[in-house]
């Protein structure tokens, strides 16, 4: 469960990446909508208001010492929102393009992006058929 | 500035480029990095700011802030949705469809649970709402999206705030968006 919150974030990154290929290919790919994920990095949020005990402590301490204020968070969405091209299935901080974790850019990370695209598609398809239509 | 901590302090430029005539849907807006994103966009002129909150009072309460520190009135829209209820999801994506014109959509919202196991909609709550239900939101939106793009000739954009707490994890198990591991 420790692993929860990254994991779900993890799994956006992947799934951004693979959507952002599929569109590309996909028969709407003449209309373009440029995909990207973002990192606003730790801020002054309300975001960790439930994590208890001793990790509480971690994150007071930290927002405390390096977090960034919520608006200064919130710049790195705004660089998402104005993004060329060259941000489309990327990951982005700072306000600009970087790198993903080294997981990702492995060869697994490759075919677990693949699996989770698939995975997620079938879980999307069951709550709302012809959804993956959209692609 | 290269990774954490270190980007913690790197200088992020404050926006200027103008959004001008723009509709723009912000979720989670009614707090934090959303509300934060809203602000900007609503000081940066766009036409309409439509903050998704899952209370509309607190959602009410945002665009009351937005309006009196950009003192533009009448931008900013609230419409409620949770990402943790697929049907409000799609009900909210369906209002979306009516929007003569839609150019960017930032899926900000998220939960952090801590260390509690809850469910929503049969499935663990932050793979619900962070994955499963923030890209049934995306798909749905991608037509509406291609839709402004083309009757308007711009590119518009779909944003998803992720983390860079996915640095953290460094495989996946075999049962990923299931509902027990």
């Amino acid at each position: 469960m420790d692993n929860r919150y990254p994991t779900s974030k993890l799994l956006e990154v992947l799934f951004v990446r693979q959507l952002a290929e599929e569109v590309n290919q996909g028969p709407h790919a003449s209309e373009r909508v440029i995909i990207n994920c973002v990192n606003p990095g730790l801020c002054k949020t309300s975001l960790s208001r439930n994590v208890t005990g001793f990790r509480a402590l971690i994150f007071w301490f930290m927002k405390v010492v390096i977090a960034r204020t919520a608006e200064v968070g919130s710049r790195t969405l705004v660089a998402s929102a104005i993004g060329g091209p060259e941000t489309h299935g990327k990951y982005m901080s700072e306000c600009v393009v970087r790198e993903p974790s080294e997981f990702v850019r492995s060869e697994e990370g490759k075919l677990s992006q693949e699996r989770v695209y698939k995975e997620l598609m079938e879980i999307l398809e069951n709550i709302q058929p012809g959804i993956t239509k959209n692609i | 500035m290269s990774g954490f901590p270190l980007s913690q302090f790197a200088s992020l430029p404050c926006p200027t480029q103008p959004f001008d005539g723009q509709t723009i849907i912000v979720t989670g807006a009614n707090t934090g990095l959303g509300l934060e994103a809203a602000r900007h966009f609503t000081r940066l002129n766009a036409a309409k700011v439509i903050l998704a909150s899952r209370s509309i009072a607190k959602g009410e309460e945002a665009a009351r802030s937005i309006e009196e520190t950009t003192g533009r009135k009448g931008v900013c829209e609230v419409w409620q949705v949770d990402l943790g209820n697929f049907d409000s999801v799609k009900k909210f994506t369906e209002r979306a469809a009516k929007l003569d014109r839609l150019d960017v959509v930032c899926e900000n919202a998220g939960i952090a649970t801590g260390g509690a196991y809850e469910q929503m909609e049969g499935m663990e709550s932050m793979i619900a709402v962070n994955v499963v239900g923030t890209f049934l939101m995306a798909l749905n939106f991608l037509p509406i999206l291609r839709k402004s793009g083309k009757k308007y000739g711009t590119v518009p954009k779909l944003v998803v705030t992720s983390s860079e707490t996915h640095f953290w994890v460094w495989t996946l198990s075999a049962c990923v968006v299931e509902t027990q591991c």
